[in-house]
């Protein structure tokens, strides 16, 4: 599956390839022998239940603090975020809140302290099957 | 529940230090609600995770005779990767498992000191207990706000209509966010937790047979293993990895501070895709079907790091005190016991009607006095350490590695020269007064 071109930058609606509410993938990877096949981040993510608000939690306060103070960390919470809600899109950091785990990494790994982190509203957002 | 009812207390978050808490409180007789964020307790929920019998055993006695547990561990590894081998040490002993059948028979007497769990399962048949003892949960229901009134905490705002609830006190247990968010003292100009305080772990559940994994992890029928590694399993980064049995899951992940994720720049996905890509775990996990990716910061601030633990109308436990003992892979059993001492300090005050930080200051002589405290304490140094000694992490683990292949390779050259050989394979990387220096620093740090 690809998620990268449906995904929307902030608050828009659920990209197409992320699964229903309360649905729930199969497994993501048989491997065959030892050959255990390499898991994408989009793979990672079909695996996880969801669900989804229709308002988002996570806002980048200050688009130009990314643009002109961030460059040397690469970005930072586009790299560190284990779910890749925050990607780096030409001049701006888009936000998929949609696939956020709530680990809560980029309220304070963020150098800039330039999100604005909340959890999802009560009943929303990530729902593990195991934890 | 009507907007203006009153609770005795209230309880923020059901996971293992709230639920601690409202069910010790409910048993007391205390009118106590107890919210959840989640759709039901235990679906936010993460850890590595390996549960220590004793702490819930004092509140749930026979515990493991009736919880979802997956299995009682019998053996604990440490491992040291390099970047293609692998050293390891390890214990195993019927003693972890006191009354467990070896053959995987209904356990009958004292648990096991260890079980790996799932908590989505068990923090849902642990709230359980807590609503049987007579406690109102209520779920999906996310507590924004803490009610001041004269600088005294009066009650929660929730996110729902007529959000608002009254009590003596709150017990905040809502993980480590807390800190920045409902508890103000913390929030001193920017955020109260720094990237140095925390670890940013993912996690995967990967299914395997029963069958398979008692095979490859050389285990009884029924019995469960955990192995932590150090070294190539993360990347260069300084942090900790682990494998843990589950019933018939394996859950496999790697930590990491945060700080070192912003340093470097690297993604915490690839980090576990190259971690069990390994030539030494490869076959571990072979065949196996990923089911559940899952991410979560760990609290590892340590003793420095933990904040104000009461005040007028509150007290804070689990995760939101930073109760996390990084050196033993302890959490869950801190937070239990801090929720418990949280509850039985406000059943003191009730009976006094005081709910003043004076009245609360006797939870933080209880942590103080219990194991919560004490081993916070004595490692009080080691984040320091660590931070100030990478080396542990990233070449110890190399030079391991060299100096047992040196010992252990034949090759017909002298065994005299092997241990010169291998005495280079370690002063290569680090100096004789160098390994001193670490050593010392070490046992100082854990004094």
């Amino acid at each position: 599956m690809s998620v990268d071109a449906s995904r929307s930058a902030g608050g828009g609606p659920a990209p197409a390839a992320a699964p229903d509410v309360k649905t729930q993938a199969q497994g993501a990877t048989i491997a065959t022998g030892t050959e255990a096949k390499r898991l994408s981040i989009d793979d990672l993510l079909y695996l996880i239940r969801y669900n989804p608000d229709d308002r988002g939690h996570l806002r980048v306060i200050n688009d130009d603090i990314c643009r002109e103070k961030c460059v040397k960390y690469g970005y930072a919470c586009t790299r560190f975020c284990p779910a890749q809600v925050y990607k780096w899109e030409e001049n701006h950091v888009s936000v998929s809140w949609e696939g956020c785990i709530e680990c809560g990494a980029c309220r304070i790994g963020c150098p800039f302290a330039n999100i604005d982190w909340k959890y999802p509203r009560g009943g929303f957002g990530v729902s593990f099957k195991n934890g | 529940m009507s907007g203006n009812e009153r609770f005795d207390c209230i309880v923020v978050g059901a996971g293992p230090a709230g639920t601690a808490a409202a069910l010790t409180l409910a048993r007391a007789g205390v009118k106590v609600v107890l919210f959840e964020r989640g759709e039901f307790p235990g679906a936010k929920n993460v850890m590595g995770g390996v549960l220590y019998s004793k702490t819930l055993n004092k509140l749930v006695p026979g515990f493991w005779k009736e919880a979802p547990l997956e299995r009682p561990v019998i053996e604990q590894n440490l491992w040291m990767l390099s970047s293609d081998s692998v050293a390891k040490v390890g214990y195993r002993s019927p003693r972890f498992v006191p009354g467990h059948a070896a053959e995987g028979g209904v356990p009958d007497e004292g648990p096991a000191n260890a079980f790996t769990v799932l908590r989505a399962k068990f923090d849902r048949w642990f709230a359980q207990k807590a609503v049987d003892a007579g406690a109102l949960l209520i779920t999906e229901t996310a507590v924004e706000d803490l009610l001041w009134e004269n600088g005294k905490v009066v009650g929660v705002q929730t996110g729902r209509d007529d959000g608002k609830v009254y009590a003596d006190a709150v017990i905040v247990t809502a993980g480590l966010h807390a800190l920045n968010s409902l508890i103000p003292k913390m929030a001193d100009g920017r955020l109260g937790i720094k990237p140095e305080h925390v670890a940013l772990a993912v996690k995967q559940i990967i299914a395997l047979p029963k069958e398979k994994i008692e095979d490859r992890f050389n285990l009884p029928a029924g019995m469960g293993a955990t192995i932590e590694l150090v070294g190539a399993s993360t990347s260069g980064l300084t942090g900790i990895s682990f494998i843990y049995t589950n019933a018939d899951s394996i859950s496999i992940g790697a930590g990491a501070m945060l700080s070192d994720y912003v340093k470097s720049g690297k993604h915490p996905y690839d980090v576990i895709e190259d971690f069990k890509a390994h030539p030494a775990i490869k076959p571990l996990i072979a065949g196996g079907e990923v089911k559940e990716y899952l991410g979560h910061l760990i609290p590892e601030g340590g003793y420095n790091a933990v904040p104000k633990l009461y005040g007028d109308g509150f007290m804070v436990a689990g995760d939101s005190a930073m109760l996390v003992n990084s050196v033993h892979r302890e959490g869950s059993n801190l937070a239990m016991e801090s929720g418990r001492l949280a509850a039985e300090t406000f059943i003191k005050a009730k009976e006094r009607k005081d709910y003043s930080a004076r009245s609360f200051a006797a939870y933080r002589d209880a942590l103080d006095k219990s194991f919560v405290l004490k081993d916070l304490r004595k490692y009080r140094g080691i984040q320091h350490y660590l931070d100030s000694h990478p080396q542990i992490f990233l070449s110890y683990p190399e030079m391991v590695s060299e100096a047992a292949f040196r010992f252990l390779n034949v090759d017909e050259a002298p065994k005299a020269e092997h241990e010169k050989m291998m005495v280079q394979a370690v002063t290569n990387r680090r100096s004789m007064m160098g390994l001193l220096s670490d050593l010392w620093a070490g046992w100082r740090a854990t004094r």
